[in-house]
């Protein structure tokens, strides 16, 4: 919204935006050890696109614009007693890494930090603004 | 001047999806200011409403975080705040009027 407390809402997307991403690394993280049968597609990782926000011709922080899917075709790998495995022995395996998604997921956090406390000090100034003269 | 009292005016505070009055923001120093004097109710009523407005949108809120219906926690304590800051600014706005009109009706004549 536009108004007196424009910060708020900016620092409010951003914490929207990052709290989006952290719900796709989490689904990613969930599914990292998700097999699927050669014939099938792989667990395909959540990629979030974000957008700048533009509201009224002014700035107005960011949002997660859609999600994207990654590799489909995974890793296909050796593991014949696997109920999935076909006549080679093979499963498909998802392509990422879980060592990236955790990096993704410390860099998701630390930028919602930021955010919250962006946020908390548009506040406090708001609220010094009115002390002003009292 | 006609009036001893000049009418109290926030011109500077652009309560967003509120009209902003008329006679408020357009009344310059110096302008006679005919039926002015309800333009500080005004203001203080329609930032009122702004306020009530704000409030309705943050109880709703908290009515679906209740029901487990909340999509985003950020949006309910965006919207807490900016409710929380809109109240103040009110408030503040009217207790400095409050005090100016105070200060007057105890001054020596």
């Amino acid at each position: 919204m536009s108004g007196p407390f424009h910060s708020l809402s900016i620092s409010g997307s951003g914490l929207n935006t990052f709290q989006t991403w952290l719900d796709a690394i989490a689904d990613n993280v969930a599914n990292v050890n998700t097999a699927t049968s050669t014939e099938e597609e792989a667990f395909r990782e959540r990629l979030v696109v974000v957008r700048p926000r533009v509201e009224d011709g002014r700035p107005s922080g960011v949002h997660p614009d859609r999600v994207e899917l990654g590799d489909p075709e995974g890793l296909v790998v050796y593991n014949p007693d696997h109920p999935l495995a076909d006549e080679n022995g093979q499963i498909r395996m998802p392509g990422f890494d879980l060592a990236q998604q955790m990096a993704n997921m410390l860099v998701a956090q630390r930028a919602y930090q930021a955010n919250a406390s962006a946020f908390r000090s548009a506040r406090e100034a708001y609220q010094r603004a009115l002390e002003i003269g009292s | 001047m006609t009036s001893p009292i000049r009418p109290v005016r926030i011109p500077s505070i652009d309560f967003g999806g509120v009209n902003a009055t008329e006679s408020s923001t357009r009344a310059t120093p110096g302008e006679t200011e005919t039926g002015a004097g309800n333009s500080f109710a005004q203001a203080v009523g329609d930032a009122l409403s702004q306020v009530n407005q704000l409030d309705t949108a943050v109880d709703e809120l908290a009515r679906r975080a209740a029901v487990g219906d909340l999509d985003s926690v950020s949006d309910f304590m965006v919207a807490a705040t900016e409710a929380q800051l809109t109240t103040e600014i009110t408030v503040a706005v009217r207790d400095r009027a409050i005090s100016a009109f105070n200060d007057i009706m105890r001054m020596q004549l």
